[in-house]
């Protein structure tokens, strides 16, 4: 595949379900190569956006190219992108056998020594009922189908928000491990920042519907600074640097921004930021989100 | 694709289609006696109760519609299972299609099978009642392949509408039978055009006649008309007048005089030679219903559904 190719390309995309808005004039670029975290609350249109990369909606409004290519347009599409769609679906009547089966019929490309492996390893027995497996049983079964078919991007809908915490750190473990040895990009929504901040070396930020930001966390990382100061200093600040959240107590201020360059200004205190607080940040900043969207490195 | 979709449908097909050979058998086995040894007129017993399986007939087509047709898509909406379907390497058009063969397949098979061999063993009984009335024609022939095929389709549309089981399968029931009836009551008198005979009036009288040329036929009207050709309402009072006679003087002499005074009968039917080429309209024009109905089946999931 072409390296400037990109895994997900979305040009103005809007979906609308009926009257109500769930994605809003989308514009985001998300990279090959990554383990991406596609953050917001719940609401924020993660599920939509997925959704419309994978081919299972159609956009209202706008284009989104994935892998090149337009999603679920054909077989050969389809078969380039593995889905984990949430709450993990699988037929309860089936067996953990039959689903194997599923995968293997339905997919030119199947793994099926992948698949029996991570099925082994995960003590699932193929004879069992796929509705009577526990909530992380049934997310690892469905991430096989997803991974068995080894697709070049692999969407995970809220992969572990339904298991318990040590299901969720395996599952995490899993993915981790997954990705580094096949190298999918992956994309992958949560809103569990711990999660995302755990797995995720590139994130994408959903509210209301719109990108708030998105871009490597080493790169956002290093553009965002937190800034302390007296109550009395002035909150204006030069060219290059943009304030996203501020907060006051009675005898401070802190600033999140987002700079260029060093802040040199020594009436401010200036610390590094972490994931968390800046993804909260841009996730409860309300500014234009198109003037936000574009952080580059 | 196909083995996805035979996976999910066997158990209910082995079983309908136990219940099918057992039916068969049944059939098979009396059908010697009944042909030979019972007076068809008046069924008693085991024959009675076996044609009630005509009645099943009927029913077997609505039991498509709503336990095969309607739960197809609309329990994969209902349970997510259309998003793990829909994003393996097989595009949703392939997905519906496959289904829509296996189980439109296995409907065709049992159905033709049920009632070819139910309209075999009730030729005895059908040389004396006809089949092409209303009563019998649907639980007779190719038909109820027809209303099968338009009952699944009907079903599978309704669900992947209404994207859940149960009011689909109650709307696929409703709107089943609602054309079912329709078709039976307006259009299928008019499938073929009809034939008009002039009959005594011996039958309408209840005095012991010829079979006429009308018998076996399915009857759409009747009326009475007098000796000049027009229409006479009220044939008692007419006969009265024409052979100063009444009822009370015996079925007999009162269709004598009806037939000396020149009463007549004319009748619009359809007559019993009709069956098999209205079966033939009916089957087809009820596969159209479900290939229109398929066809809005694909339209809806690349477009609608998701």
């Amino acid at each position: 595949m072409s390296t400037n190719t990109n895994a997900i390309e979305t040009e103005r995309l809007s979906k609308r379900y009926g009257r109500r808005t769930a994605l809003d004039d989308c514009t985001v670029a998300i990279p090959t190569g990554h383990v991406v975290g596609l953050v917001g609350a719940n609401g924020a249109g993660k599920s939509t956006l997925l959704q419309l990369a994978v081919g299972l909606l159609e956009p209202t409004d706008g284009t989104i190219t994935v892998l090149g290519g337009r999603p679920g347009a054909g077989p050969a599409q389809l078969a380039r992108v593995g889905f984990l769609a949430q709450d993990a679906p699988v037929y309860g009547n089936l067996t953990v056998g039959d689903h194997l089966q599923l995968g293997e019929r339905l997919n030119p490309g199947w793994d099926r020594a992948l698949a029996r492996r991570r099925i082994e390893r995960f003590g699932l027995d193929p004879r069992q009922r796929a509705g009577r497996l526990s909530g992380g049983q049934r997310s690892q079964l469905a991430l096989t189908i997803a991974i068995g078919k080894r697709p070049e991007l692999l969407l995970l809908d809220e992969p572990v928000a339904s298991l318990d915490p040590l299901a969720r750190r395996e599952f995490l473990a899993d993915l981790m491990q997954l990705a580094a040895e096949h190298q999918p990009t992956v994309v992958l929504s949560s809103h569990l920042l711990s999660d995302v901040e755990r797995v995720c070396d590139h994130v994408v930020v959903l509210a209301g519907g719109r990108v708030r930001v998105a871009g490597d966390v080493d790169d956002l990382l290093a553009s965002h600074k937190v800034l302390t100061g007296a109550r009395t200093v002035s909150t204006a600040l030069p060219p290059g640097q943009t304030a996203i959240s501020a907060s006051h107590t009675d005898r401070q201020t802190t600033l999140l921004i987002r700079t260029a360059g060093p802040v040199h200004d020594p009436r401010w205190q200036v610390s590094d930021v972490g994931l968390e607080e800046l993804v909260l940040a841009y996730m409860s900043a309300d500014v234009p989100a198109r003037s936000l969207a574009a952080v580059g490195p | 694709m196909t083995w996805l979709a035979w996976r999910q449908f066997r158990a209910q097909a082995a079983l309908t289609a136990a219940l099918a050979v057992g039916v068969v058998v049944v059939l098979v086995m009396t059908r010697h006696d009944l042909s030979t040894s019972i007076s068809p007129g008046a069924p008693t017993g085991i024959y009675k109760l076996l044609r009630l399986l005509g009645t099943g007939l009927i029913g077997v087509p609505a039991f498509v519609g709503a336990f095969w047709g309607a739960p197809l898509i609309a329990r994969e909406l209902e349970t997510g299972t259309h998003r793990l379907a829909w994003t393996q390497s097989v595009t949703r058009g392939t997905w519906l299609r496959t289904k829509l063969a296996v189980v439109g397949a296995v409907t065709v098979v049992l159905t033709a099978a049920f009632s070819l061999v139910f309209t075999w063993w009730s030729i005895p009984y059908d040389n004396i009642d006809g089949r092409i009335g209303t009563a019998n024609f649907g639980q007779r022939g190719i038909a109820p392949i027809g209303y099968a095929c338009f009952a699944l389709a009907l079903g599978a549309l309704l669900g992947l509408v209404l994207r859940r089981t149960i009011p689909a399968m109650v709307a696929t029931l409703v709107g089943f039978f609602v054309v079912r009836y329709l078709v039976q009551t307006l259009v299928r008198p008019h499938l073929l055009p009809a034939e008009t005979v002039t009959r005594s009036l011996d039958a309408l009288l209840g005095a012991p006649g010829r079979s006429s040329a009308a018998s076996g036929g399915w009857i759409l009207s009747r009326s009475t008309v007098g000796p000049t050709g027009a229409r006479v309402n009220g044939i008692d009072q007419a006969l009265a007048r024409a052979c100063k006679l009444t009822r009370a003087d015996g079925p007999s002499q009162i269709a004598a005089c009806a037939r000396r005074a020149g009463f007549h009968e004319i009748v619009k039917l359809q007559p019993a030679d009709h069956f098999w080429p209205l079966q033939a309209v009916e089957t087809a024009l009820f596969l159209g219903f479900a290939a229109a109905l398929v066809g809005a089946c694909f339209w809806w999931i690349r477009h609608r559904a998701a």
